[in-house]
């Protein structure tokens, strides 16, 4: 069984007239697929009315996930398998590694952010190639 | 770096791990850190530029490549808003970065015993002397680029004298750092801390000290001047000015403090090898190569960010626009706008 969607397609030169347009479409019932434009558009995700993207609590998730990966192995490389007296400091030095797992923090988030959204735009590709 | 993965260093006898007290693995972590997020920040601002190229590129070969580097970016506003969210994430990560990576370098100074190093004083004084100097070098390379590539029109004389202006207070912060160096060597009665701010005024290598002090305390004091701030050519000779003395600071800062540290009979003078002076204008090479191939191969200004404020901002359209109201948000209906075109 075949059936037809019809599409309705409008091109603007103005942003004002995009985000209005967008608007008057929803407000008649008609699902707006997607807009593309040369830069972004202030407002126009939320009139579209796209989920908001989750990209930063990812962010988050992996940033807490590489402090606690890197603070793990600087406690067990300096506390438990080699430790050293240096300076007459204690072995779990936190004032000098304070800052190791915060920059590894970013480390992680970069990883995220790049990752999820390299493979976002490039899987987007593939779909778009293929169906 | 290996064993900051989590493997150890290879070798015979078991586990070998870098000392993760010691500020030079500090730097490790800082400096990559900063590369990898600068690298990334720099390289996703760029790819909506470079699928505009890709998609008026005349050649077969420029549109495999930036289309290649654009990876498929198709200007659908899901990808615009995820876009967007990476620009905040990004920016809000790189500031305490900036804050944070100078803090770290400063500390390979600051946590060593050396006299005129080991003083708190360094990790702000490092950070200002960055964005200080950062700055002073985006004026060189920016004030020449925006007349070379005819960017006048984006990169206005307001830009120049904002960033001028930054210079003023990062200079100021980095003059007082001075003074309170000066004032903590007397004040702590340390007599090896205050021998070695009287010789570096006063010893064999005063007149680096003195071009610093000239160079980075009263060449920003001469921005208070609207006059001199908003003058480029005058911008243009104080910024290269900035930048010397800030090569003087390190200079100093390395050199004074190791030539005469506690011991006097292991007292020398520094005389540089054809290899440092090598190293240096290989450094200039470097640094200008990549960005002439910047210029040549990339847009210098972010185009899509341009279009997106050029509604507000442009001196040709002026637009009254009425801010929608909550209820009219929520109904992803948009208030009536009115637009006036000269």
């Amino acid at each position: 069984m075949s059936s037809t969607t019809n599409y309705i397609l409008g091109v603007y030169d103005d942003e004002d007239e995009v985000l209005h347009a967008v608007g008057e479409v929803k407000a008649k019932g008609i699902k707006v697929e997607d807009v593309y434009s040369p830069f972004p558009i202030h407002g126009l995700d939320v009139a579209v009315g796209h989920e908001r993207t989750r990209l930063p609590i990812a962010a988050f998730m992996f940033g807490t996930l590489g402090m606690i990966c890197a603070f793990s192995l600087i406690s067990y490389t300096m506390v438990f398998d080699w430790p050293m007296i240096i300076g007459g400091k204690d072995f779990f030095a936190l004032p000098n590694w304070i800052q190791l797992p915060l920059k590894e923090r970013y480390y992680s988030r970069l990883l995220a952010l790049f990752l999820l959204s390299v493979s976002q735009m490039i899987y987007g590709q593939v779909i778009r190639l293929f169906l | 770096m290996v064993s900051s993965l989590g493997f150890t260093l290879p070798n015979a006898f078991g586990s070998l791990w870098v000392n993760f007290n010691s500020p030079l693995v500090w730097d490790v972590f800082a400096i990559s850190t900063y590369l990898s997020v600068s690298l990334l920040f720099w390289y996703m601002g760029l790819v909506p530029d470079l699928a505009t190229i890709r998609d008026r590129a005349t050649t077969a070969g420029r549109k495999f490549w930036y289309g290649f580097f654009s990876l498929g970016w198709t200007g659908s506003s899901k990808t615009w808003a995820r876009y967007e969210y990476m620009s905040l994430i990004l920016a809000g990560i790189s500031t305490p970065l900036v804050l944070s990576v100078h803090t770290i370098v400063s500390m390979d100074f600051a946590t060593s015993v050396i006299p005129g190093w080991h003083t708190t004083i360094f990790p702000p004084y490092f950070v200002a002397g960055a964005i200080f100097s950062g700055f002073a070098m985006v004026q060189t390379l920016l004030l020449i680029t925006r007349v070379v590539f005819k960017l006048e029109d984006y990169i206005t004389i307001e830009h120049i004298e904002m960033m001028n202006i930054v210079i003023t207070v990062t200079g100021s912060v980095v003059g007082i750092a001075y003074l309170t160096e000066f004032f903590i060597a007397w004040y702590s009665g340390v007599e090896y801390e205050s021998y070695a701010f009287i010789n570096r005024a006063t010893g064999p290598y005063w007149w680096a000290y003195w071009m610093m002090m000239t160079c980075n305390v009263i060449s920003p004091q001469l921005f208070w001047s609207k006059a001199i701030r908003t003058n480029l050519m005058v911008s243009f000779f104080l910024s290269i000015v900035v930048n010397v003395g800030m090569w003087f600071e390190r200079f100093v800062i390395i050199v004074t403090s190791l030539h005469r540290d506690y011991l006097p009979s292991s007292w020398a003078m520094f005389s540089p090898t054809r290899y440092d002076i090598g190293d240096y204008i290989f450094s200039f090479g470097l640094f200008f190569t990549l960005f002439f191939l910047f210029a040549k191969y990339l847009p210098v200004v972010n185009m899509a960010e341009v279009k997106s404020v050029m509604k507000g901002v442009s001196t040709e359209f002026t637009i009254k626009r009425i801010k929608p109201t909550k209820k009219q948000r929520s109904n992803f209906l948009l208030s009536k706008f009115e637009i006036k075109t000269i």
